[in-house]
């Protein structure tokens, strides 16, 4: 059994770079949130910007490992050529674009030599 | 018994413990991380389902949907934080301003309190006749009521330091979990940043309409649109140059931050890694002057005013001006000339930061001093026709097409701060070096709105007389040993490919003194490069501050006492004075025996003086 999804291969090339880059700028943001000095405040206003920044930090970087995450499981869908299953097929839709939120998924049986 | 009341000492009061500046970088780094979100969030809704705000299971479904959403909750965090932010830097801004001033009223009622004490101790138990006693009740009493307004400003005062940073501590504290992110994502007050965007591209062709919309926007509003969009906020004129500034930097930071990641892993394009090296350049132009702090304000007195690194054939563009252009009485605006670049931004600050200062020593109001680099300014040679670096249309439409287009953009450039001007109108100084010179004349000859244009090393006018040039007053800086000044078209020849020799006695405009420079051929560059040096410095500081009277003239060449030497005689006269060895020993490229050909002679300058200039970007 294999499973075709009828996106454009250039689509999912498209898309696998945009992640990457997504993944890029939120690794840039939230590390220069990190960095960002608290010097020059005093201890009050020092403090509620870490309060603020802990979190947001954390998100960020988070959001950033999900769309790297991302980028790679599309590395790893193109590498396999052939979706196995349902599941993986419905799971690459939705990193595509909304407009393709429709592409046909297709279960062929293969038949081995 | 008569009694004189003294006030008692009044002690030192609050200082500030949060700094503008502080304000400020930690306002640029928010904005940085926010324009990176927003540029992440708004590819990732641009893909999603488009009413994905709401829950249909298709959309919650699609990960790119939530995706966006999640980073939705980021962004409305990030704008409170930056709009907070914006407000505590302004509002310690003013406090920074307010509090020398009233420390040096409690100081001196202080003094004068202490002054009347000893006094007063003086008579006690003497005789002192009833005019002296009435003096020093009189005294006591006016002292009593400055120190009581005196006490009353350091309470106000530090009621509004409190108040500062009690509200930014509350505006943090609103959005530091996500949760309270979602629920600024979901606030239906949130500014609608994409109807704002639409109206602003409606406007920004008609910088006066965009700074009075711009005028009647909330903080929140224009914090929104600075982050949503910098780079277009920050290089649109008619736009406040403290906005611009914000922009500019968030831009310049969030550049650095991605293309910084896309480096580490090496995925940057041909493009990408050259607008990395211009915004590094431009980074390291800022911090170099990043301590020098406006001393009104305590804000940086550096301000971005244009920031694109990716233009002008991947040249870059950028604008920095020290001191507040909004505010000053006195702006000059300066445009370098050819092979400039984003890596010669140091180099360049370094000199309009020499003329910010010796303008400011002028005392004759508050002064703005730019430079401005947005114009595709040639890459090659103007002297060598026949330079096979120079990718020039020497003398065609090529060369001044770029001066004109530079022209064109150069006056809406000054449209732009015009039309951001606070108070009464700046008395405005266009400065153009070299091929700058060039660009600016096409510019007044265009109609650039300045009071005074300086022509420095210029190489060529588009028109024959200054009158025809411009309204303006012209002034004309031109070393006689500068071969570049040689170029124009003039009484005694020239080669005119770029118009006309602005120190010509036809000309008309004054010719500034500035000296002749040295005659040794090792040190032709050096003249054309040294004009905000010496008297030429001294010179402009007068023009820009409008003390006309204060400057020193040189007559024009061709006027009694204006003789010079054409550039194959500066090249003859010049490679003598150095010995002539000194030419065949760097490159035996000089054509001093053999140049009996102008234009060959010209080229070989040409060839020596790009050789030496292509890292400067000094033309």
């Amino acid at each position: 059994m294999a499973v075709t999804l009828a996106v454009p291969y250039a689509v999912v090339l498209g898309i696998k770079g945009k992640w990457d880059e997504a993944a890029d700028g939120l690794d840039g943001n939230w590390r220069r949130l990190h960095k960002a000095s608290t010097d020059g405040f005093s201890p009050e206003v020092a403090a509620a910007v870490e309060a603020f920044r802990e979190p947001w930090v954390d998100e960020i970087k988070a959001a950033a490992q999900q769309a790297q995450g991302y980028s790679d499981e599309i590395t790893v869908f193109q590498g396999r050529v052939l979706i196995a299953d349902l599941e993986q097929a419905e799971r690459l839709r939705s990193l595509m674009p909304w407009v393709h939120r429709d592409a046909a998924i297709t279960e062929s049986v293969v038949v081995w030599p | 018994m008569t009694v004189i009341t003294i006030p008692a000492p009044i002690p030192a009061f609050r200082r500030m413990e949060s700094k503008p500046g502080r304000a400020q970088t930690f306002a640029t780094n928010v904005r940085a991380v926010t324009v990176g979100v927003k540029d992440v969030q708004g590819w990732a809704s641009g893909v999603s389902a488009p009413d994905w705000q709401g829950d249909t299971g298709d959309a919650h479904d699609h990960a790119t949907t939530r995706f966006a959403i999640r980073l939705d909750s980021a962004e409305a965090a990030l704008d409170r934080v930056v709009t907070a932010a914006d407000r505590f830097e302004d509002r310690l801004t003013v406090l920074n301003v307010l509090r020398p001033r009233i420390d040096k009223r409690r100081v001196a009622v202080n003094r004068d309190g202490e002054t009347l004490r000893i006094e007063v101790e003086a008579t006690t138990g003497q005789d002192i006749d009833a005019v002296a006693l009435a003096d020093l009740e009189r005294r006591g009493e006016a002292l009593l009521e400055r120190a009581t307004a005196v006490n009353d400003d350091i309470t106000d005062w530090v009621t509004r330091y409190l108040d500062a940073e009690a509200d930014f501590i509350a505006a943090l504290a609103g959005v530091d979990t996500v949760a309270e992110g979602e629920r600024a994502a979901d606030d239906p007050g949130r500014v609608d940043v994409d109807a704002l965007t639409d109206r602003f591209n409606r406007l920004k062709r008609d910088p006066e309409s965009l700074a009075d919309w711009w005028a009647g926007l909330t903080r929140a509003q224009r914090q929104a649109l600075v982050t949503e969009d910098p780079r277009l906020v920050g290089n649109t004129g008619g736009i406040p140059v403290v906005d611009r500034d914000d922009a500019n930097r968030a831009a310049l930071h969030s550049d650095l931050d991605y293309l910084g990641e896309r480096e580490d892993d090496g995925q940057l394009s041909g493009a990408e890694k050259r607008a990395l090296e211009n915004a590094e350049h431009i980074r390291t132009g800022l911090e170099k002057f990043k301590d020098k702090l406006d001393l009104q304000t305590g804000r940086e007195l550096a301000h971005v005013l244009v920031y694109q690194p990716g233009i002008h054939s991947g040249d870059g563009a950028v604008a920095i001006s020290f001191g507040n252009p909004d505010l000053a009485d006195h702006v000059s605006v300066n445009v370098p000339g050819l092979t400039s670049d984003a890596s010669s931004t140091e180099g360049n600050l370094d000199k309009t930061l020499d003329l910010h200062n010796a303008a400011v020593g002028e005392n004759s109001g508050s002064v703005a001093s730019v430079y401005w680099l947005d114009y595709d300014a040639p890459s090659g040679n103007p002297i060598n026709p026949f330079d096979p670096l120079g990718q020039l249309d020497f003398g065609g439409v090529a060369f001044t097409d770029k001066a004109d287009d530079g022209g064109e953009r150069f006056s809406d450039f000054i449209d732009g701060l015009r039309a951001s001007d606070q108070g009464e109108q700046a008395h405005v100084t266009a400065i153009g070096h070299s091929y700058g010179s060039t660009a600016v004349g096409h510019a007044l000859e265009d109609g650039l709105d300045v009071d005074d244009a300086i022509l420095i090393g210029s190489p060529g006018q588009p028109v024959s007389s200054a009158d025809a040039l411009t309204d303006a007053d012209v002034w004309v800086g031109s070393k006689d040993y500068d071969p570049v000044s040689l170029l124009g078209s003039g009484d005694r020849g020239g080669l005119g490919a770029l118009g006309h020799d602005p120190a010509d006695d036809d000309f008309g405009g004054v010719r500034f003194e500035t000296g002749d420079g040295s005659l040794r051929v090792e040190d032709l560059l050096g003249n054309h490069t040294s004009y905000f040096e010496g008297d030429s410095l001294d010179n402009m500081a007068h023009i820009v501050t409008d003390n006309d009277a204060e400057v020193t003239q040189q007559p024009h060449r061709g006027d009694p006492g204006g003789g010079y030497l054409t550039l194959d005689e500066l090249v003859v006269a010049s490679t003598a004075a150095s010995g002539g060895e000194f030419v065949w020993d760097h490159g035996g490229e000089w054509a001093y025996e053999t140049g009996k050909d102008g234009v060959e002679v010209v080229g070989e300058v040409g060839g020596w003086l790009l050789e030496h200039s292509r890292f400067g970007g000094i033309l």
